[in-house]
């Protein structure tokens, strides 16, 4: 059963990078892992095809993006609320710097997002992020130039507001 | 930031996130799979008896000097889409439209594919006009989407058929005017084939076609309730 075999190397070797991926796109660990595991339960059930894919892990990542877009839409309205509520506790062992990347992250629209991450994230070339999303490379470099000025704007906004909180 | 400060931070941010993955038994996950193809499984059977049904043909008369009379048959419309699907395409959207009503419309599995179809009505960010869309997903060997938009002001304009995933298998699709009863797809060499004009919805001044998968086909006629001709694609010159 090398099949198998090959199937459970490959998950063991990139679940965890995909939920971390996954995870900064959705702001939820929770959600996260629930659709990288749908992925792979799709990926199981395909794996004598996909194992013969160049990087079968595209996939998979591609099929947790759809998944955790279709998610978000519906989590957002509950997003909504609790961001009334206030924002959530830092964690500990958590630098500043780290916060603020993740609070900025999650004030950018989806789609920015979505660059951000496979770009910076995954470390993706401009062309496997954009074979990835389906978009010309041109609209990637565009959304990845004014993804980086949103997160900038927001990073110095946050940085305001902790400098008046402090002052 | 600097951009290569950035790489740096969301590299560990990541990294930091999958670091608390907790990845449950590679078992799980298979048993998971299997459980899913069984539910798809069990809508394919469902989509086949459906489209069975739906494919009583009335022949046309053997001369072969008159017209053959159209197969008449009814859309696969055998599941409705899952909710979340409405959400997806609200989001592929929202960079275009303003004001938008998404209607999910049908759904099913066909040639491997499992596909989900929606109409989408909203305001363009970019003219400032009322735009109708009809978008389709397929998850499967391409897991992809398409859509095609009209101005709502040009009702007259008759959709492209449109097949997801471009299977042989897959129906045929694509929006019709408003006034439209009934859509005759045809075919050279082949009886041709009708199949009713559906409602999308209240605020939607447009109708839409779904057709069982039907090969062959080059052209289609829009007819109104009296079997009139309103609109043709291709159109007439």
């Amino acid at each position: 059963m090398r099949s198998d075999g090959d199937f459970e190397a490959f998950y063991q070797a990139s679940y965890h990078r995909l939920v971390g991926q996954v995870t900064v796109l959705t702001g939820s660990n929770e959600d996260a892992e629930d659709a990288v595991q749908e992925a792979f339960a799709r990926a199981s059930t395909r794996w004598a095809r996909l194992r013969d894919y160049d990087a079968p892990e595209a996939w998979v990542r591609r099929v947790a993006f759809n998944l955790a877009t279709s998610g978000l839409r519906r989590a957002r309205r509950q997003l909504a609320a609790l961001a009334r509520l206030g924002a959530p506790a830092a964690e500990p062992g958590r630098s500043t710097d780290r916060l603020a990347i993740e609070a900025g992250l999650r004030r950018l629209p989806f789609h920015y997002r979505q660059v951000l991450v496979l770009y910076y994230g995954a470390d993706l070339p401009v062309e496997q992020v954009a074979q990835q999303l389906r978009l010309p490379t041109g609209t990637v470099k565009s959304r990845l130039a004014r993804a980086r000025a949103a997160l900038g704007v927001h990073l110095e906004e946050g940085q305001k507001e902790r400098g008046h909180a402090r002052g | 930031m600097r951009e290569d400060e950035l790489q740096r931070q969301m590299a560990e941010l990541v990294a930091d996130h999958a670091d608390r993955a907790m990845p449950p038994p590679v078992a799980a996950i298979r048993n998971r799979g299997r459980l899913r193809r069984a539910r798809l499984a069990s809508g394919a059977v469902l989509l086949i008896a459906a489209v069975a049904v739906g494919l009583v043909a009335v022949q046309g008369p053997l001369d072969r000097r008159t017209t053959p009379a159209p197969v008449v048959t009814q859309p696969p419309r055998p599941i409705q889409p899952s909710s979340g699907f409405a959400d997806y395409v609200r989001g592929r959207f929202d960079d275009m439209l303003v004001d938008m009503t998404v209607v999910t419309l049908a759904s099913g599995k066909a040639g491997g594919e499992d596909w989900q179809l929606a109409a989408v009505r909203g305001t363009s960010l970019r003219s400032h006009k009322a735009r109708v869309c009809m978008m389709h997903k397929t998850d499967g060997r391409s897991h992809g989407y398409g859509y095609s938009c009209r101005d709502e002001a040009s009702n007259r304009v008759m959709d492209r058929m449109t097949s997801g995933g471009g299977a042989k298998e897959m129906p045929l699709w694509g929006l019709v005017p408003e006034g439209t009863a009934r859509v005759r797809l045809l075919r050279p060499g082949a009886s041709p084939v009708e199949v009713p004009a559906m409602e999308i919805g209240p605020r939607f001044r447009r109708r839409y076609y779904l057709a069982p998968p039907t090969p062959g086909v080059r052209s289609l006629l829009a007819l109104d309730a009296q079997g009139h001709e309103i609109a043709r694609f291709p159109p007439v010159p």
